[in-house]
């Protein structure tokens, strides 16, 4: 007998792209069960995911703007707003998606093995799922940041690109995530150095400060400086605030930076990754 | 044949790893090796299986089964070789993998379905069949974090046997929650393979394997030791066992008895006859010969009220069972028993001359004896028959062949018996109870 005979080997252990459409279903309910037990057993349930970005603007504006008094010293956004508060938020809501599909995708995975080694499954399905729900959390940060930038007039045509740049950021962001999750399966300190290196990382970053802060204070044409500048989360959160703050499009320069970033680490992540998972049932 | 799984020269192998911390630069590197230790589980191993059928495998622990299930499952791939499968396959590796302990036994339901490549809408026409098999009533729509560890084995039965498959794989799983709910299982099983469903499972409940079982699969040290019947394989591997086991306790002996001498310094200690388990346990290794030989069973046929052999009997026949035997010298006083036994492997009845008061004088040369059946009670099946001649006492065994030849009942007109043998006995009634002793409430 041939393998012809055998026109789908339905438990391929091979992990295939198709399969995420395929397994619909999977998708859908590791979204549904990561959105529906992150809340579950509180009382206010989905409140808490407006009240906790919207007490950390309140108390950025309190620090930064009163007692700092950051809002005199920054430039003003395109329709003449001073509140750094807003400017810092729209750098951490970038920052946000990065490291938060960053670990989430690491974590998911981890979780997923015991059960990888007792069900078969395309194990990339239920991986979609769950950093989809955290892109929805993240979806309502944005939104929020939006309705605030809304009341304080500070709206354009540019916020309707907002989406193609978070959806690069999450994907570059999955991309690494993929690659680190797989050696963490195996060698768990991964998990635990993402942690750490996250925290760096957040602080070379413009995230809680302008990026041409740094810009002055870094020696001109210094490894560092080229560094800082085309580092992918510094052209990433520079491009959400062009689009949030300046009200412009990004320069092509800098969509084509996280294109190829994104591109970059999603294959690269991808293809380790499908090389790697059809053993991921017999890790411990 | 048609199968729909196949395994074909497949090997697996494991690293057990010592720690090396090298071994990162070999993640990367692909299968670097490593100082790694190379544990073989599968070694060279093909074997088909045909739809529809139910196929048992056994074998020692570490003997692979549990790899084999594992790679038909899609759990891994293996080292070398391939494996074919063709068809959903629902694997019972453990009971509830899989549930979110803050779910509820339905979220987990639709979980469960979502992993296993099922719509919405398939689970959602099953899950009330789901909820009324895991008898959870209003649990089901708790979280699964409360449930005792016999309602969570329930529900992941419950869901893992409506998951629709086409190839169920269950590994000693079965083996949990009470009596009942085993019963059920098993019941559930049986409809399931009624229905055409291919079922692979593992089990040391040699029993099970003979009666669920079409074929077996004897796994020894990662490699087939044999292919066969149930019955066949069981019989083999029991033997096998036995061999081990009488094997193991002449050896503890042994050592027991070095080691008595060398304490002692004086002379071995006797071996003791009485040794629990010694005693002939494995013989009733089956589907085997034993005996002196001044006697032999030659054969065993069947025959109908005129003497004319027949290959078959109808249920509630007229018929005799006819055994040949040739003896080698005069024997006084001998004993001729027959055994049946149902295809379950289950003993049903044993009949010799002793036990009858027909006393044969002596046997010499060729000849027969026949047994007659009024009626044949058995209900339709195959029944393995073992024949078997003995001294008057029944200690001696001159030739003894276990399940060695086959009656098949097929069904007559009429009804056809519940259970395995129809027994003689009478109805009468009805009479009215009693005037005293009325019981309170009406009994029909």
């Amino acid at each position: 007998m041939s393998e012809a005979s055998f026109p789908h080997a339905a438990t391929s252990p091979r992990e295939r792209l198709a399969d995420v459409a395929r397994y619909r279903p999977l998708v859908a309910t590791f979204l549904h069960r990561d959105l529906r037990t992150r809340y579950l057993g509180s009382r206010f349930g989905w409140v808490w995911s407006l009240v906790n970005p919207l007490s950390l603007l309140v108390t950025y504006s309190v620090v930064f703007g009163v007692l700092l008094g950051a809002d005199r010293g920054m430039d003003p956004s395109a329709t003449g707003l001073r509140i750094f508060a807003v400017y810092l938020f729209i750098g951490l809501v970038c920052w946000n998606v990065f490291a938060s599909v960053l670990q989430r995708t690491i974590d998911a995975l981890l979780e997923l093995v015991p059960l990888r080694r007792k069900v078969s499954f395309p194990i990339l399905a239920p991986i979609v799922g769950m950093v989809s729900a955290v892109l929805v959390e993240r979806g309502v940060e944005i939104t929020l940041l939006t309705v605030v930038l809304a009341i304080l007039g500070n709206v354009g045509w540019s916020l309707l690109a907002v989406p193609v740049v978070v959806v690069l950021v999450a994907a570059f962001a999955f991309g690494v995530g993929l690659l680190l999750a797989v050696v963490n399966v195996k060698f768990r300190d991964v998990g635990h150095l993402t942690v750490v290196f996250l925290q760096l990382y957040f602080y070379a970053t413009p995230v809680i400060y302008p990026a041409g802060f740094a810009e002055q204070h870094l020696p001109e044409s210094s490894l560092i400086r080229t560094l800082f500048l085309n580092n992918p989360t510094t052209v990433m959160v520079e491009s959400l605030r062009d689009l949030m703050w300046d009200l412009t499009l990004p320069s092509s320069a800098r969509m084509a930076m996280i294109l190829a970033w994104s591109s970059l680490t999603l294959t690269l992540g991808w293809l380790f990754f499908r090389g790697r998972a059809a053993r991921i049932g017999e890790e411990s | 044949m048609n199968p729909v799984v196949a395994l074909r020269n497949v090997t697996r192998d494991f690293d057990l790893e010592h720690g090396g911390g090298a071994s990162i630069k070999h993640l990367f590197l692909g299968r670097g090796r490593g100082r790694s230790e190379h544990f073989r589980a599968l070694d060279d191993v093909s074997f088909d299986i045909a739809r529809g059928d139910t196929v048992a495998l056994v074998g020692h622990n570490g003997s692979g089964k549990s790899t084999a299930l594992k790679l038909i499952a899609g759990i891994y791939p293996p080292s070398s070789g391939s494996v074919l499968v063709d068809g959903r396959v629902t694997a019972l590796l453990e009971l509830g993998a899989g549930f979110h302990p803050e779910l509820t036994g339905r979220e987990n339901t639709f979980l469960a379905g979502a992993l296993a490549g099922l719509t919405r809408r398939h689970m959602a026409a099953n899950v009330e069949k789901i909820k009324r098999f895991s008898a959870l009533d209003e649990f089901f729509e708790a979280p699964v974090k409360v449930y005792s560890s016999g309602m969570f084995v329930r529900l992941g039965f419950a869901v893992a046997v409506h998951l629709d498959p086409e190839i169920l794989i269950v590994d000693e799983v079965v083996a949990v929650g009470d009596e009942q709910f085993q019963r059920q299982c098993f019941d559930h099983l049986h409809e399931l393979r009624r229905r055409g469903v291919t079922i692979i499972f593992v089990t040391h409940a040699l029993g099970l394997v003979e009666q669920l079982a079409d074929s077996a699969v004897w796994l020894d040290h990662g490699r087939v030791a044999m292919i066969g019947s149930a019955r066949d394989v069981v019989d083999a591997y029991l033997a096998d066992v036995n061999k081990a086991e009488r094997e193991r306790l002449r050896r503890d002996r042994q050592e027991e008895a070095d080691l008595a001498s060398a304490a002692s310094g004086t002379d071995p200690a006797p071996l003791r006859d009485d040794a629990p388990g010694e005693a002939e346990q494995g013989s009733s290794g089956k589907s085997s010969r034993r005996g002196s030989g001044e006697a032999e069973v030659l054969d065993v046929t069947f025959h109908d009220t005129d003497g004319e052999a027949i290959d078959v009997v109808e249920y509630g026949q007229h018929f005799s069972i006819r055994v040949h035997f040739r003896a080698h010298e005069r024997l006084d006083r001998p004993n001729i028993g027959l055994g049946m036994w149902s295809e379950q492997g289950w003993p049903i009845a044993g009949p010799n001359t002793r036990l009858a008061d027909f006393e044969i004088d002596a046997l010499s040369g060729e000849g027969s004896v026949d047994f007659t059946v009024e009626r044949c009670p058995f209900a339709p099946g195959r029944l393995s028959i073992s024949a078997a001649i003995t001294d008057a006492s029944t200690t001696h065994v001159y030739d003894w062949r276990e399940k060695e030849f086959e009656l098949r009942v097929v069904p007559s007109t009429g009804l056809s018996p519940t259970g395995m043998v129809e027994i003689a006995g009478s109805w009468s009634g009805p009479r009215p109870a009693p005037a005293s002793a009325r019981p309170a409430g009406p009994i029909t």
